[in-house]
């Protein structure tokens, strides 16, 4: 088990190289440069901009510049971004858990509303509310998340005016305990935005997987014995029903992640998504590499982790390794 | 599952007979604008049956190429995908250790890079580019669960007597492929397809909301929305009818893909 | 509700108690909404809109332009950092007397070696300064004594009074021990500057938000508001949004498209000013391949004059700006004191335009509708960026009106970083661009003269080249009186004209947004920011975000 988890952990790593590797020279291949922007002032002179690019140490070889990347980087520093006048680590620290808060809270919240309620559709598949729950939630999986997030902001929040259209927390508004409300205010909006799609697939995985159990023997045997309906619901079927939907998580991430990045935009919301696009757009080179490197990470590390919890959950394949 | 299947069959197959003659059933060209003064955003009349947009330009004309242009995108991407993967996946899965650690590493690395944030360079990259070019950098960008599942399934259908008895009689690898491997892949290739379509279509979407998509003024679903100016309740049918075009693409190829995968399943 | 009024009621009381109400009520907070972050808070070194709002209200000026803003000599000028100044008998030295009462928001007084550490850190190349053309012809800065500091020239021109006043005291005893270039740039003291003007840094998290403070002991008097805070939003969209949601305050460039959603919000007024910016599609005349060749189609005058005929210029417009927008004249905004409403324009004749398209042989036209000449197709490409909505449109409608006159045009719509460089590189057929200009119309020099005139030529992407054009535009910008300097430029704005290397398509009205609880005594177009100390906020409308600051 420990070797295993050692090949894993370099195989890991070696991933994360690749993919940094890729976007360091992906990003300089795009055109203009961090200072490009100063072009569009008709008083500045091009040798000011030359002159920024070798303060930043933008002007060498790639391959030298990437030399500089990878021993600054093995001492913790990741560079200046230039776009945000700050240490890149110091931005992905700042963005970084505005970010997990709002994925955080919609896949817990897109994971829970999903399960309860493709099971209860598998379990009475029957019911007119199943089936017309059933419906809207294929209309609302095919629904991409950007469209859902303006619908929200034009009706809930610019419309009726009972939520903020956009950022993080009232500004100059209330501290202590009510600032967490106030943050909680922001919150909802956005985390709808990515929780709405993710309830209907989850739903749909939930109600599948157990539409698989719903008639198998172990229930039908327990209904026999006077088990109590609920208790089945429950102890055995939904148990059993869980699995393939836990290792769902995995899968979903990724695209979580790239839902997420429209929102943040949408809503302003200052998290890390926001900030890739803004690096990508202001070719803020540094911030582009760190973001990419904290993303792949993330992804990384959670299809590790799904992996675990499948070799965990099924012994066969454990052993058959 | 199967009482929505056919619907979501007919369906698909309307939108795809859109998609070839959408073209010829616009009332106007795409891209021809009516008076810039008395014409622009205004709601669906007779004459404009679903609006015009900003640059007075009948929403009606450029939903019906934008079908073209959407679908199309969505299904050459697909194409691409399907290929680069069951060829990565199969050359996987039929190669040596080395080249399967390889193949799969890159894979993993591939999986890994947030696809969202490897178009957005791309894009960035390459400037905005006509469909067919669009189409193909999508499709490089999502071979990877295609190329897992195809080295999963290779090996397993390897595993089985039936090959297992090909391969000592020393069938060729072409031929093994071509007639054992390939059609006992197809169903698991289908509806993996029609699931990378469904999500292709809003990707499209978004990267040209992000105004890296479809190089303007090609209309395509995507950007009728972004044309629409920013967040504007007044209008609304702007973003509607474009949105409706998208979830009725998206749904019908979701039912379709359950489906195959449901057949699939049966199957083995 | 009630809070409100109650909130109200108590600074009413308080207002009325402290006495200080003298000329509007003291107090309140605004937040201006902004679409990009400033890129460096220091004078010498910010090259981006934003970072010179944020600059501007912390440091101020020498001497500042007030009323007109005509920037030849010094008559429109009023004192700031400086008391007083005198022009030497030649008129190449201009010694400033600094007030004594100026204070760093560190306490320490303002010195004349602040002056002359400012003049050495634009200078100096490792610092990159992005104002460094603001130099002009200053030779030296001296230091005279603690109070005196004295800007030699090297010659004399129009322009010397405002180029002295562009040198912006930074202070010396906190940013001079810091090497120049990098290291400055991203030093704690330039991240959290400590200045002079009548607000002071709070607090910065870059492209979120950035907070600044009245200060209370200011020599010019304490500014009215309590706060001001720039909120970023990537997405001007989302910026808008809170702007009608009643999050933000202020929102500036409004487009013309907007004006129309400010009306349904009643707690948004428009201000509408003079604009500064023109718009134009402007042609490559070198060839994109081989610049050492003219451009295949634009390098012929009367070619570029055709298409040019083939353009309604107003539709364009009305696309681009509805009704909000000036038809461009050339190569200025009317608001320039050198403006000349009188060049005759190229008029729109699609017949004539035909005409001569026909006379310069291209006369066939394939299935397609597109003229041919020979083999060659009439066909070519405008570049432009997918971010400016204005542009794109008024690339469409282009798009469309070339094409009724056999013109096949393709739309490169290039995101902006990328279009840059591709302008930049001089790789293109033709592209929509607009040019901010200021209320000195020095700018042409680097944007149309060509490169024989010096530092000429730098932005002028489109390599238009004609020596008559720069010998008027060098005796306009030299002449020293404002009469010469009109008649000269006029004779260069006509030869520019004529010449066709772009089509002038519009000038840009200025319009913000702004939330109606603020009393503005005045607005200046050009540059908003710089009377933000005179805003006020009726103490009936406060809303709770206006409550005083709990924590100093």
């Amino acid at each position: 088990m420990a070797r295993l988890l050692l090949a894993r952990a370099g195989q890991a790593a070696l991933v994360i190289w690749l993919v940094v590797t890729a976007t360091f020279v992906l990003v300089r291949q795009a055109p203009g440069d961090p200072f490009a922007h100063l072009a569009a002032d008709p008083s500045v002179p091009v040798e000011v901009r030359d002159q920024l690019r070798r303060s930043f140490g933008f002007d060498g070889p790639v391959g030298e510049q990437y030399l500089r990347f990878l021993t600054h980087a093995a001492r913790g520093d990741l560079g200046w971004s230039v776009s945000r006048s700050a240490p890149v680590r110091q931005v992905l620290a700042r963005t970084l858990p505005n970010s997990l808060l709002l994925m955080g809270t919609a896949v817990l919240l897109g994971f829970a509303a999903g399960i309860a309620l493709g099971a209860w559709q598998g379990w009475r598949p029957d019911s007119a509310v199943a089936r017309l729950t059933d419906r809207l939630g294929l209309v609302l999986l095919s629904v991409p998340e950007f469209v859902v997030a303006l619908l929200l902001v034009l009706g809930p929040a610019l419309g009726l005016g009972l939520f903020p259209v956009g950022r993080m927390r009232t500004e100059f508004g209330p501290t202590g305990f009510a600032a967490i409300g106030d943050v909680l205010h922001h919150l909802i909006l956005p985390v709808l935005s990515i929780a709405l799609v993710l309830t209907a697939v989850v739903a749909r995985h939930q109600r599948a997987a157990m539409d698989g159990v719903r008639d198998r023997e172990f229930i039908r045997a327990a209904r026999a014995r006077g088990v109590p309906e609920p208790r089945i619901f429950l102890r055995h079927a939904l148990r059993n029903a869980l699995v393939p939907v836990l290792t769902l998580t995995g899968v979903v991430l990724p695209s979580v992640l790239g839902g997420s990045v429209l929102v943040e935009s949408i809503f302003a919301w200052p998290g890390m998504g926001l900030a890739t696009i803004d690096a990508v757009l202001s070719r803020d080179y540094h911030l582009v590499v760190g973001c990419v490197l904290v993303s792949a990470i993330c992804v990384v590390a959670a299809s590790f982790v799904a992996d675990l919890a499948v070799l965990w959950a099924d012994p066969k394949r454990r052993s058959a390794r | 599952m199967r009482h929505e299947a056919r619907p979501a069959l007919l369906l698909a197959t309307a939108l795809l007979g859109l998609a070839a003659v959408g073209p010829l059933l616009a009332p106007y060209g795409p891209t021809e604008m009516f008076d810039m003064v008395a014409m622009r955003t205004q709601p669906p009349s007779a004459l404009h049956p679903l609006g015009t947009d900003p640059l007075a330009r009948d929403v009606l004309s450029r939903l019906l190429h934008g079908a073209r242009t959407s679908i199309g995108i969505a299904a050459l991407a697909v194409a691409v995908a399907l290929s680069l993967g069951t060829l990565i996946g199969m050359t996987a899965a039929l190669g040596g250790r080395v080249t399967e650690a390889v193949l799969m590493r890159l894979t993993d690395a591939a999986l890994a890079f947030p696809r969202i944030l490897a178009l957005l360079l791309l894009a960035a990259t390459l400037g905005p580019l006509p469909p067919v070019e669009f189409a193909l950098l999508i499709g490089c960008t999502g071979w990877m669960n295609t190329a897992r599942l195809t080295r999963q399934e290779t090996g397993r259908l390897l595993a089985t007597e039936h090959l297992r008895g090909a391969r000592a009689l020393g069938v060729p690898r072409p031929r093994l492929v071509r007639r054992h491997l390939l059609p006992a892949l197809l169903p698991t290739l289908i509806a993996a397809g029609t699931i990378a379509f469904a999500a292709a279509i809003p990707l499209e979407a978004g990267l040209s909301f992000l105004g890296l998509g479809v190089r303007l003024p090609d209309p395509s679903w995507g950007n009728i929305i972004t044309e629409a100016d920013g967040r504007i309740v007044r209008h609304w049918w702007l973003v509607l009818f474009p949105t409706i075009a998208i979830v009725a693409t998206v749904l019908s190829a979701t039912l379709v893909a359950e489906r195959f995968a449901g057949r699939a399943r049966e199957d083995r | 509700m009630r809070r409100s009024l109650l909130t109200a009621l108590l600074f009413a009381l308080l207002a009325s108690c402290s006495g200080i109400a003298s000329d509007g009520p003291v107090g309140g907070s605004v937040i201006v909404g902004e679409a990009a972050d400033a890129d460096a808070l220091l004078p010498p070194l910010f090259g981006s809109i934003s970072g010179r709002i944020a600059s501007e209200l912390l440091f101020d000026p020498l001497a500042e332009l007030s009323g007109s803003l005509n920037v030849v000599g010094d008559s429109a000028f009023a004192p700031r950092l400086a008391r007083r100044w005198e022009w030497s008998r030649d008129s190449l030295t201009i010694r400033f007397s600094i007030d004594p009462s100026a204070r760093w928001h560190d306490g320490h007084p303002v010195r004349a070696t602040d002056v002359t550490f400012a003049f050495h850190t634009i200078r100096d190349s490792l610092n990159a300064s992005p104002v460094v053309s603001n130099l002009g012809s200053i030779d030296s800065v001296i230091a005279e004594d603690s109070l005196t500091a004295a800007v030699h020239f090297s010659r004399r021109y129009a322009e010397q009074f405002f180029h002295a006043s562009r040198i912006v005291p930074i202070p010396e005893h906190l940013l001079g021990g810091i090497a120049p270039g990098q290291a400055l740039r991203t030093s704690p003291q330039a991240l959290h500057p400590i200045g002079s003007g009548q607000f002071r840094f709070v607090s910065w998290e870059p492209k979120v938000r950035l907070e600044f403070a009245a200060v209370e002991d200011h020599y010019r008097g304490r500014p009215k508001l309590d706060r001001v805070l720039f909120v970023v939003s990537g997405d001007p969209a989302a910026g808008l949004a809170q702007i009608w949601s009643g999050e933000a305050d202020v929102w500036e460039p409004l487009l013309p498209g907007q004006v129309a959603d400010a009306a349904t919000r009643s707690h948004v007024r428009v201000i509408a000013g003079p604009g500064y910016d023109y718009g134009f599609l402007a042609f490559n005349l070198r060839d994109a391949r081989d610049r050492t060749r003219p451009h295949p189609l634009f390098g012929d005058r009367t070619l570029r004059r055709a298409l040019t005929m083939a353009i309604d210029r107003d539709a364009v417009r009305r696309a681009a700006l509805d009704s909000l927008g000036l038809a461009g004249l050339g190569p200025f905004v009317r608001e320039q004191a050198t403006a000349d409403t009188t060049i005759e324009q190229i008029p729109f004749d699609r017949a004539a335009a035909e005409a001569t398209l026909d006379s310069v042989g291209w006369s066939q036209r394939g299935s397609d509708g597109v003229r041919r000449r020979g083999r060659e197709r009439l066909s070519f490409t405008i570049t432009v960026p997918t971010s400016s909505v204005p542009r794109m449109r008024s690339a469409t409608v282009l798009q469309e009106q070339f094409r009724q006159v056999g013109v096949e045009v393709t739309v490169r719509s290039l995101e902006f970083g990328a279009m840059l460089a591709e302008v930049d590189g001089r790789r293109f057929d033709s592209v929509l661009w607009t040019w901010r200009t200021s209320p000195s119309p020095s700018s042409l020099r680097s944007t149309w003269a060509s490169t024989a005139v010096p530092d000429g030529g730098r932005q002028n992407f489109g390599s238009y080249e004609n020596a008559s054009f720069d010998r008027a535009v060098l005796d306009g910008l030299d002449a020293t009186d404002l009469a010469t300097r009109r008649a000269s430029l006029r004779r260069a704005y006509q030869q520019i004209v004529d010449d066709a290397p772009a089509i002038w398509l519009f000038e840009v009205r200025s319009l913000a947004a702004v939330h109606r609880r603020f009393d503005i005594p005045n607005w200046r177009s050009d540059a908003w920011w710089l009377t933000l100390g005179e805003w006020t906020v009726d103490p009936a409308q406060r809303l709770p975000r206006d409550a005083r600051p709990t924590t100093p």
